[in-house]
């Protein structure tokens, strides 16, 4: 897998889940006050805007030259371990969403702790994947 | 001076005998007293809970019978009936009954936990009295039963209730948690709730007074924490058969509507 199709691939898993969330609590916006609404998208943005940051930022600062491409195994560790992380956010969004009546301070609490606790599943993997770890491949002719 | 001696010695004898006596007289004294209040007063349960956020209390259940006496005073709940059972929420220490508001103690049992909850107690507050509406139904109480032993018969089918008899401009009141509404005509997603205040003159002057009920309704949302005040009409109306209802059955042959 090319370092292309391996950040574009991190950058739809996180895009995605947040899409999904997103999705779901505007589904079910008449379930909530319109504030509590507001509070909860505004700490959704806020939990993926440091990842999103990171990953944005990494794909339009590319150079135009090519990556090298990753080791595969690398590669599959990275996906799975950013799907795990918004596993454990997806999860529970859309588990508040299914229910006929849920606590809206739970949600946010376990959003805000999970969020923090787990972070260590992405941070080295963005690093890696958008920060220092990549590399132009040089042409020698 | 060896009979002065003698003397002294008699005396002091004597002395400590009639102290004997009297320690002795008064302690079957207070013995027969805590026995009297253990056959009149007794305390079922005293649950830990929380009446707001930071101010702790017990919910209590008891019965009492005072015999030879047709009413007594609850210190916080007012004058009922000499013999009888409630069930309230309070953030007294101890029961005090008296045979009038400012007469003679009867009995004074300090509340002491039958259920010692291991979590955190429980939140059953109840809202101030300035958070209830001004508007209010108006009935007439005509019956030998005191206003507060029929409410809490009733109310304690739905609610638990807070007494508050300290007077403020010759009225009492008695409020109650929230509890719930059945909402009809109403979306899935909205559910209410209510809690009743219930004003009577501390002291009514005539067998038959006008007492007042107020309610307070709040609308929620399944997925939100918070309970605001409401004016949509259905909700409104959804209270108003409610409080109707329950007005009803005390009412059985106890007060009269307005």
């Amino acid at each position: 897998m090319s370092m292309n199709q391996a950040r574009f691939g991190l950058m739809g898993i996180f895009l995605g889940s947040l899409a999904l969330q997103l999705g779901a609590f505007f589904l079910i916006s008449e379930k909530m006050w319109p504030d509590d609404l507001l509070t909860l998208v505004l700490k959704l943005l806020g939990i993926y805007s440091v990842q999103l940051s990171v990953v944005l930022g990494g794909i339009f600062a590319q150079p135009k030259a090519p990556l090298a491409a990753p080791p595969a195994g690398l590669t599959w560790t990275a996906l799975i371990l950013a799907t795990l992380w918004n596993l454990l956010l997806v999860w529970q969004s859309i588990s508040f969403t299914l229910r006929p009546q849920a606590s809206l301070g739970d949600l946010l609490k376990y959003l805000d702790e999970i969020a923090s606790a787990s972070s260590f599943l992405v941070v080295g993997v963005l690093a890696f994947f958008f920060g220092k770890g990549t590399e132009v491949i040089t042409s020698t002719r | 001076m060896a009979h002065h001696h003698l003397f002294s010695i008699i005396c002091t004898g004597a002395l400590a005998v009639a102290l004997s006596v009297f320690q002795n007289h008064l302690g079957s004294g207070i013995q027969s007293n805590s026995e009297l209040r253990a056959k009149q007063v007794h305390v079922k349960s005293v649950v830990k809970v929380f009446l707001a956020k930071d101010t702790p209390g017990y919910s209590i259940a008891y019965e009492y019978d005072f015999p030879h006496r047709r009413s007594v005073y609850i210190k916080g709940f007012g004058t009922v009936s000499a013999k009888g059972s409630f069930r309230y929420l309070t953030a007294d220490k101890q029961l005090e009954f008296r045979d009038s508001p400012d007469g003679e103690v009867l009995a004074i049992i300090p509340l002491q936990e039958t259920v010692i909850v291991a979590a955190r107690p429980a939140l059953l507050s109840t809202p101030n009295v300035e958070d209830f509406p001004r508007e209010f139904h108006s009935f007439i109480w005509a019956s030998p039963k005191t206003l507060q032993e029929q409410a809490q018969l009733v109310v304690n089918k739905y609610f638990l209730f807070a007494p508050n008899s300290d007077c403020d401009k010759d009225v009492a009141h008695l409020k109650t948690t929230f509890m719930p509404l059945q909402l009809k005509g109403v979306s899935a997603s909205v559910t209410a709730q209510v809690a009743l205040l219930f004003s009577f003159p501390c002291a009514p002057k005539t067998a038959q007074y006008s007492f007042e009920v107020h309610a307070l309704v709040m609308e929620g949302r399944t997925h939100s924490d918070t309970f605001r005040p409401t004016r949509d009409p259905d909700i409104l109306r959804s209270a108003d058969n409610f409080v109707q209802n329950l007005l009803a059955q005390m009412n059985a042959g106890q007060a009269t509507k307005q």
